[in-house]
């Protein structure tokens, strides 16, 4: 087809109709490159290689993705101290900037690294490839990436892990999974924190699980509070599980 | 807005299936945009000009296809067609559903010259 006049075939200057135009451009014939694509292959390819680097070595990794603010690193924080002695963890922290969030991971038992993506709103798998084998050369079997408070973003880049978590804390809506259903489609469990605070709140935990099921109908849910530690069993549980 | 990064990602391929053709402009580009993709149409019409400026697809017409979403039921066997994302058979109600396309960002086809 030209791409000037949209004739199907270059030179074809005859036609019925009768205009004031002449026909005195050029016409450039244009190739059609059927390519079905999928835009992040690279990334995907970067994923495949993480996930048969942990394998082989039977380390398990787990994504964290959430909104900014729901808890995820205070949920680490009890987390990563009731594993100490029983499961050999670490932790990739992912933030636009500061490295506070590794400050407060510190000194409980995990190598903690941190990522300043510099304005980037995910976390790729290019990124942690580089930073896995420093992150478990004290011989971690599980680690923890704490993704880059975002609903949306990282919810298009497999970073290798083995499961993602979405966690939403009970004072953002129980809509949430409707209005952020690729990230919530892809999570295979999904961790509702500040529960402590449900007594206070017009958050309604069955239609949340609802909309959740919505997006996600194989999605596990569970429910806890990292303040109270009320819940923190069935979440510990599903870490060791996964490792043993 | 990480169709920025998306999109970058597209003209990297669109380099790659060029790279044997300098002298190609690349007139259109066609992008299928999944549901479930996490990527925004709008955001990727936006950023477009800005990101192909300076490359063979600067000028391009860009087409953003929006397909439905494919389902197939794991406990009927029905396959449903759906523009909303409500991941539910349309033929028994079940929630048992695989999603079978919509949940990529793809790179249909380029019309180059």
């Amino acid at each position: 087809m030209c791409s000037t006049c949209g004739c199907d075939q270059a030179g074809h200057l005859t036609h019925a109709h009768d205009h004031h135009h002449g026909h005195d451009h050029t016409h450039e014939p244009t190739e059609h490159l059927e390519l079905g694509k999928a835009v992040l292959a690279h990334n995907d390819a970067h994923a495949e290689q993480n996930r048969a680097w942990l394998n082989k070595r039977q380390i398990r990794m787990i994504d964290i993705v959430s909104s900014p603010g729901s808890g995820k690193t205070a949920l680490l924080e009890v987390t990563l101290d009731a594993l100490q002695g029983r499961l050999p963890c670490a932790v990739i922290v992912g933030d636009v900037a500061t490295d506070n969030d590794a400050q407060r991971l510190k000194g409980r038992g995990a190598p903690v690294v941190q990522v300043e993506t510099q304005g980037a709103c995910h976390l790729d798998a290019a990124r942690i490839q580089g930073l896995l084998p420093q992150v478990t050369e004290q011989g971690a079997k599980l680690v923890i990436v704490e993704n880059v408070g975002n609903l949306v973003c990282p919810a298009a880049f497999d970073l290798g892990q083995h499961e993602r978590v979405a966690v939403l804390s009970v004072t953002e809506g129980e809509d949430k999974p409707l209005k952020y259903p690729a990230l919530f489609h892809r999570a295979s469990l999904v961790i509702l924190t500040k529960s402590d605070l449900l007594p206070h709140l017009r958050f309604d935990v069955d239609a949340c699980i609802e909309n959740v099921r919505r997006v996600n109908p194989s999605a596990s849910v569970l429910q806890l509070s990292a303040w109270t530690r009320e819940g923190m069993a069935p979440w510990l549980a599903v870490l060791e599980r996964g490792c043993s | 807005m990480h169709e920025v990064s998306l999109m970058t990602a597209v003209l990297q391929h669109v380099d790659q299936v060029l790279a044997d053709k300098p002298a190609c402009q690349v007139k259109g580009l066609t992008l299928r945009v999944g549901l479930l993709s996490g990527a925004d149409p709008e955001a990727l019409a936006f950023c477009f000009p800005l990101v192909a400026k300076g490359t063979a697809a600067e000028g391009a017409a860009l087409h953003l296809l929006q397909p439905p979403l494919l389902l197939s039921c794991a406990t009927c066997g029905a396959r449903t067609e759906t523009t909303t994302i409500d991941l539910k058979c349309g033929t028994c109600g079940a929630h048992d559903v695989m999603v079978q396309d919509g949940q990529d960002l793809i790179i249909q086809s380029l019309e180059v010259c």
